[in-house]
């Protein structure tokens, strides 16, 4: 339970915004334009007379359905939209509104302190959100901070949201395939063929220290221990960037090996001249 | 107001007006809690279909008492009292639900006085 509070006087002080920023969408002047697109009652009217005295806001409109509010929103042009719709509608409903006016900030209202809630909402192309635990005084200061550009969450969700980008960005094989050389992504693929240490030096006519070290920078660049780790994040990486080998090197190996001992016989190193 | 998201309490306690003081419940006995604040109405949070049971013995040891129960996410509210009544609020606007409450609450009013 909550701790006891005295009277409140009706007028709050709850709505008085801090002093505005720059801002991408809105003057210095300028009250940010809300737009109220939400489905529960008393949130809707709460909200309505609540921001009307808050001055640094100006609602411009609002709707009791998601569906009917989206063509409202299209001709308002609001700097924010507060959403509130069943968890189940949520993410469709962002994806709409952000097709209808990709510039709008979208606040969505009751919505869980957790990961798992804001992730899909963050995908969908919410800016901010309110839990039902934060206050009035917080969901204005919301508002204004996403008109800012920035977001006020906890923690928690802070960490999933890097979490995920650190994620995504695996999947896309931005963030540590690139860091590897040439001569590393061609190790990598020769790892992935099943060849030995040995055998990658001899494929590369590299010594097989070398062939260690490079393999050692490799594991500590992926952050990975061992070498079939960096075979499966660089293959689950949308495939390296030096592309496949145009044939298997193990057969290559095969056969590089007989050029070899006839390449000796002739003095002539296999690599040097072009296979039949 | 016991137990009642912090959103909607601010809601409650702006769009209140004159009417009345909002006291949110402190760690006490509910019937302490309402008896120290002389509250009349209690609003209490649930997603339970129905009357939570301290609040159910509420209204029998205090019958003047209304209880107005409201879900976590602001979507359903109902009122109930002693005489095995109740109002389905439904999704409501607070502006309603202080109207209804002030209505019942003059309608008791009136009984007594007659």
């Amino acid at each position: 339970m909550a701790g006891r509070e005295g009277a409140l006087e009706p007028t709050g002080s709850g709505c008085v915004l801090p002093s505005r920023g720059s801002t991408p969408h809105v003057g210095l002047a300028d009250p940010a334009r809300v737009f109220l697109l939400i489905e529960t009652c008393f949130y809707r009217d709460g909200l309505l007379r609540a921001l009307a005295r808050a001055p640094a806001l100006t609602v411009v409109g609002q709707a009791a359905s998601w569906r009917d509010g989206v063509a409202l929103v299209r001709e308002r042009r609001p700097d924010v939209i507060l959403l509130d719709v069943p968890a189940s509608d949520r993410v469709d409903a962002v994806r709409a509104i952000t097709v209808a006016l990709p510039a709008a900030r979208i606040v969505a209202l009751s919505v869980a302190d957790a990961t798992d809630a804001v992730l899909p909402l963050a995908e969908a192309g919410i800016a901010g959100f309110v839990t039902p635990a934060q206050s009035l005084d917080e969901l204005v200061d919301v508002v204004e901070t996403v008109t800012r550009g920035e977001l006020r969450c906890s923690p928690l969700v802070a960490g999933g949201l890097l979490r995920r980008v650190t994620a995504l960005a695996g999947a896309r094989g931005v963030a540590r395939e690139v860091t590897l050389t040439a001569r590393e992504r061609e190790i990598v693929e020769l790892i992935g063929y099943g060849l030995s240490n040995r055998q990658i030096g001899e494929h590369l006519v590299i010594e097989l220290s070398t062939v260690k070290n490079h393999i050692h920078n490799i594991l500590e660049k992926l952050h990975v221990d061992r070498r079939a780790d960096a075979v499966a994040y660089i293959r689950g990486s949308a495939g390296s960037r030096s592309g496949p080998p145009r044939t298997d090197p193990r057969i290559h190996f095969v056969r590089s090996r007989r050029s070899e001992e006839s390449a000796e016989r002739v003095g002539q190193h296999p690599w040097n001249r072009s296979e039949s | 107001m016991v137990a009642v998201p912090r959103l909607v309490g601010d809601i409650v306690r702006h769009g209140s007006g004159r009417e009345g003081t909002v006291v949110s419940a402190g760690c006490g006995t509910l019937e302490a809690e309402v008896d120290q604040a002389r509250a009349n109405v209690v609003l209490v949070g649930s997603d339970e279909p129905t009357i939570p049971e301290p609040c159910r013995a509420l209204l029998k040891t205090r019958p003047h008492i209304k209880v107005v129960v409201i879900g976590a996410d602001a979507r359903h509210a109902t009122l109930y009292e002693r005489r095995r009544r109740r109002h389905e609020l439904a999704d409501v606007s607070p502006y309603r639900l202080f109207a209804t409450i002030q209505e019942v609450l003059e309608n008791e009013a009136s009984a007594w006085r007659a």
